[in-house]
């Protein structure tokens, strides 16, 4: 391939805009850091640059030159780097966090990948033909999601092209010091076809770059493009310790730079076209103002007015009727998808939720690899472009393998890419002990999941009908959590009755439900949710017999944002707010619940936490009745806080 | 009979603590070889079968649909026939609900939906007392505090630091009075229905806010009968659907008599949805008149005939008892001159309408409002305007019955030669394409 002019000028203008920024950085104009390109370019003009716009690009912390070689936007990369709302992500994202039609960027290393192959998946279902690139730098080679991600995208044959663009140092570390082994042969051990090149051969850049581009799309197959290259500058800001011999020798080898001095004429004509270009952008630039907070944050959680009706008795076990609403919504809605391990029939998943789903709808339904990671990423990556994926983890207590894709992608994309995009991923997990499962399959890590900027947590319970919640959770454009309980599958879901009390559920979308003494005033507010509401309100009356309290009880459904009206108004009667929860106590709901509620009322509260010991939950069945929460222990605590 | 196997439900999943019984394939006291299948289990994951090991006859300790708890005895199989049924301990079924969703009033077994319940520390009390706990079933809940006081002795406070504000506590929600025992063998005790608990509560939510006030206007009748009479069909000797048309159009202009109090807030309905309260056969219910303020009042009269059908032959619904933002309560037939209506739960105003004193020609209308949301000077400004919209119903006595014919509004019926405004009616094209008349009025309500 020939290099045209037009190629040298976007390399240049990659350049000069990441030189000004360096010097917009030395006098103080620039937010945070910067991670420059300079030297690396051509890998950006001959990938990025050479997409079709329905394409998409996922890139990292070092993304400037891919930003401009796709979309072109200048303008709108230098205002966002200057913090102004006409910035590509209003000011919100600056170098790292970047979001223009398909392109985006994250600074978090690797965990870009499974959402990238999530995006390059839904073009592959939508059947567009269209294909995403994802940039890695050679340190990713140490995050394992990457290897989740290739193993998931050679596996199902998803078009995604993988650039590496090696330029040898993680940070300020040596490769040799960090990298085992072959980068290569890491992506043929997955069976994805690779390619090699370096920006230092521009022209058989361009061309490989064209073909592996040509081979994504027309296979639709993933492969992985090796692209040795060279920074010339710090990896951000002022921390460059390499060999100044080192940083030289490759100066001399930049095409660039070997151009200026070959033909340097041309060259001064192209870089004070391109230094007009930028002053004129920085002098409009100048003149823009920074997003107000207002415009930042919405309080989505505004307080809605409701009534109280009457629970229905479905006479449906928990499990049937979560079963019944996939099979409902993969037929009804073409976005719905179901995503997770062990789940294709006739196993149907570890706790039965998708049995029949694959049978009905092989396309619909994908199982994947033990890699909790990579299917929360990969379902990130189908709702962005416009799926509703369902992604089930088998066991809470496999969250933690996650956690990333949740806090830093799926709660992070709405606002740092300044209300452009909605993630609606649903992740749901069953928690809970009770089963003698052992201290990493009988966890309730509810508090390690709430209070996530933007996703909401909801916890079901054996009362409401639960495919009720998910219609609501379907209508979502923001992630939500959903935490079932492992031993509310096989319960029959429904009302029933306790003498003296009446038991309804608000109107709300996420209804609280009340049992309330129908004639005596209560003496004592019990909040609860997810397991632990079952046998709390089987046990009203006898916590009655053996304390002298009569309780009024609430159940929430969401356990973040929860809504507090309720509560506070129950609690302004009582005097007395106890929290019953299955997760420990210490930093749980429940101590949210009272400081928040204590926050709001004007009276003084007696207040008690009720939750797990502290401990792992053990297998042994003697111990873990003791571990976790029951009615004695509630009963107990109850007494003791009457004798305070 | 001898034994010969037992089978027990067995744990085939951890998640299961009952299973379903979805198939029986015999009938007790049928003949079973070894192997035949006998039952057919549901799990949380999947349906199982159980067979036999011996052949025999076979009792079956469950049926279709039952619950069964793990490790209980569902099926015998024995060496002759059974002369009758041992029945096994089954966990008591949930109540069936009726079509509409509602939990059903009958009590069931295991679980009693009102009864007394006395605490630990009652009863040690009683028998400390040697009192009787019938002294206390007229209660819900008996507990050492109820039982002190009843002893007049000091109960100790629960808080030592401040007791918590109590707020104004319902009538519904307190406590009986103490009453002794030579009182409780002079009277016969009922306890209340859940309905009319219900309608208590609903009543006390406005009420016990203690900002309730009513003011009493009179209508001058003459007239208006006359003038209305021979257009309606059911209600040729009341007002009502002359009040309601009236007052679903002011409230437009009275949007706090549409509205509700709500802790420290009030609410303004974005709707006006007129709320007909009625007590004929079926206790007292608030039945709401659909789309009045859209309606001319021959509408609204077939609306309420309608639905007062619907009332007699308890066919009301969930949506005909709910969103109520007005209520109005017609004593007209009963004799009553005036009274004092209560406020209904979400609502800050109810129109009472008296008996037509037809020596007197006159109607007292009476409205109870909540003070918190509105005020005096408001809802007598309201009860004037109202006042001056029904009366001018009346027929005049020039009017001629060719001019009655042709020049006639067509939303209220009122004839031109009856328009106190002097104004004139004004001619209309209604969304049907019709060219109709429309008084100044009912023009101005739109």
């Amino acid at each position: 391939m020939i290099i045209t002019h037009k190629i040298i000028k976007q390399a240049l203008l990659i350049r000069r805009i990441e030189e000004t920024f360096l010097e917009l950085f030395s006098k103080g104009k620039l937010n945070g850091t910067v991670h420059t390109c300079v030297g690396q370019e051509f890998s950006a003009v001959a990938f990025a640059g050479q997409l079709k716009k329905s394409d998409f690009i996922f890139s990292n912390h070092r993304c400037h030159g891919h930003y401009i070689s796709f979309t072109g936007d200048s303008h709108g990369l230098i205002a966002e780097l200057l913090g102004k709302r006409t910035g590509t992500s209003g000011g919100v994202g600056s170098s790292q966090h970047l979001c223009n039609d398909n392109f985006y960027s994250n600074g978090i290393q690797g965990g870009i990948t499974p959402v990238a192959a999530g995006y390059a998946l839904a073009n592959k279902l939508n059947k567009n033909n269209n294909i995403g690139i994802v940039f890695i730098g050679d340190g990713t080679l140490g995050e394992g999601v990457l290897y989740e991600t290739m193993n998931i995208i050679s596996k199902w044959g998803i078009p995604l092209l993988i650039v590496c663009e090696n330029n040898y140092y993680a940070q300020s570390t040596p490769q040799s010091v960090n990298l085992a082994g072959d980068i290569q042969t890491r992506a043929k051990a997955f069976g994805i076809k690779t390619a090699h090149n370096n920006t230092s051969e521009v022209e058989e850049l361009m061309q490989s770059a064209q073909d592996s581009i040509a081979y994504v799309r027309n296979e639709c197959k993933p492969l992985f493009h090796l692209v040795d290259t060279y920074r010339l500058n710090a990896h951000s800001k002022g921390d460059d310790d390499r060999d100044n011999d080192e940083i030289a020798h490759h100066t001399q080898r930049d095409f660039l730079f070997k151009f200026s001095q070959e033909d340097n004429g041309t060259y001064q004509i192209y870089l004070k076209n391109i230094n007009d270009k930028i002053n004129l952008i920085l002098d409009e630039v100048e003149k823009d103002s920074e997003l107000p907070l207002n415009e930042y944050y919405k309080n989505f959680n505004a307080g809605l007015k409701y009534e109280w009706k009457v629970i229905k008795n479905e006479n449906k076990r928990f499990v049937e009727l979560l079963n019944n609403f996939f099979l409902d919504k993969l037929a009804a809605d073409e976005r719905t998808l179901f995503i997770g391990e062990d789940v294709l029939s006739p196993y149907g998943g570890a706790f039965k939720v998708a049995k029949n789903l694959s049978a009905k709808f092989p396309e619909k339904v994908f199982s994947t690899p033990i890699s909790e990671a990579g299917l929360i990423g990969v379902s990130n990556g189908l709702a962005l472009a416009g799926f509703k994926p369902y992604a089930e983890v088998m066991f809470g207590d496999f969250m933690t393998l996650a956690m990333d894709q949740i806090i830093n992608h799926a709660s992070k994309f709405h606002h740092m890419y300044n209300g452009k995009v909605n993630c609606p991923i649903v992740i749901r997990t069953p928690m809970g002990g009770g089963r003698g499962y052992g201290p990493t399959h009988s966890q309730t890590l509810d508090k390690f999941l709430v209070g996530i900027d933007h996703i909401k947590t909801i916890a079901l319970n054996t009362i409401v009908n639960p495919a009720t919640i998910y219609e609501v959770i379907h209508e979502e454009i923001n992630p939500v959590i959903v935490i079932e309980n492992k031993i509310d599958y096989g319960k029959k879901v429904g009302a029933f009755l306790v003498t003296n009390y009446s038991i309804m559920q608000s109107t709300e979308n996420y209804p609280t439900i009340k049992a309330s003494p129908i004639a005596a005033e209560p003496t004592c507010t019990i909040v609860t949710y997810g397991g632990c509401a079952d046998w709390v309100l089987h046990n009203i009356n006898r916590i009655f017999v053996e304390t002298d309290e009569i309780p009024e009880v609430l159940v929430l459904t969401k356990i973040h944002p929860i809504e507090y009206q309720e509560i506070v108004k129950s609690v302004q009667k009582t005097g007395k707010l106890i929290s019953v929860e299955e997760g420990s106590k210490e930093n749980g709901i429940g101590s949210e619940i009272i400081s928040s509620v204590l926050e709001k009322v004007k009276i003084v509260v007696k207040a008690l936490r009720v939750g797990s010991l502290s401990v792992p939950i053990p297998a042994v069945k003697s111990l873990e009745n003791l571990v976790l929460p029951s009615i004695e222990s509630l009963i107990s605590e109850i007494i003791k806080l009457q004798a305070k | 009979m001898k034994i010969l196997q037992e089978i027990f439900v067995p744990q085939e999943s951890v998640n299961d603590q009952t299973l379903t019984v979805v198939g029986l394939n015999f009938a007790t006291g049928d003949f079973v070889n070894k192997d035949d299948v006998l039952i057919e289990l549901e799990t949380s994951k999947a349906i199982i079968t159980l067979e036999a090991s011996s052949g025999g006859y076979i009792v079956y300790h469950c049926k279709i649909d039952d619950e069964v708890l793990l490790n209980a005895l569902i099926i015998q199989i024995a060496d002759s026939k059974p002369e009758k049924d041992i029945s096994v301990e089954k966990i008591p079924e949930l109540p069936q609900t009726t079509s509409a969703g509602l939990i059903p009033e009958t009590k069931s077994q295991s679980h009693k939906e009102y009864d007394t319940q006395f605490s630990q520390k009652a009863i040690a009390i009683l028998k400390k007392n040697n009192l009787p706990k019938t002294l206390f079933k007229h209660y819900d809940f008996v507990n050492e505090e109820v039982i002190l006081k009843y002893l007049n002795l000091d109960y100790r406070k629960v808080n030592t630091i401040e007791s918590p504000v109590k707020p104004v506590v319902s009538p519904a929600k307190m406590q009986p009075q103490l009453r002794s025992q030579e009182f409780l063998s002079k009277v016969s005790l009922e306890k209340l229905s859940s309905a009319k608990r219900r309608e208590i509560e609903y009543l006390s939510a406005v009420q016990s806010g203690g900002l309730v006030s009513t003011l009493y206007i009179d209508i001058d009748t003459t007239g208006i009968l006359d003038s209305v009479s021979g257009q309606f069909t059911y209600f040729k000797n009341s007002i009502l659907p002359l009040v309601v048309y009236e007052t679903s159009r002011l409230l437009f202009k009275y949007p706090l008599l549409n509205a509700f109090y709500d802790n420290g807030q009030i609410g303004k309905y974005l709707n006006i949805n007129i709320g007909l309260a009625v007590d004929i056969d079926d206790g007292l219910k608030v039945i709401k008149l659909p789309n009045t303020v859209a309606q001319n009042i021959l509408e609204i009269e077939e609306t309420i005939f309608q639905l007062s059908n619907k009332y007699l032959d308890k066919k009301l619904g969930v949506s005909d008892l709910t969103d109520i933002t007005f209520t109005i309560t017609d004593l007209s037939v009963t004799g009553i001159h005036f009274f004092t209506p209560l406020v209904n739960k979400d609502n800050s105003a109810i129109l009472g309408i008296s008996k037509i004193n037809e020596k007197l020609n006159q109607c007292i209308l009476s409205i109870s409002f909540d003070h918190r949301v509105t005020s005096g000077k408001y809802v007598s400004s309201f009860l004037s305007e109202l006042k001056s919209r029904i009366e001018s119903f009346a027929i005049s006595k020039k009017s001629t019955a060719k001019t009655a014919a042709v020049f006639e509004c067509y939303k209220c019926l009122k004839n031109i030669a009856d328009d106190y405004n002097d104004i004139g009616f004004i001619k209309v094209q209604t969304k049907n394409g019709e060219e109709k008349l429309i008084c100044d009025t009912c023009l101005s309500t739109f």
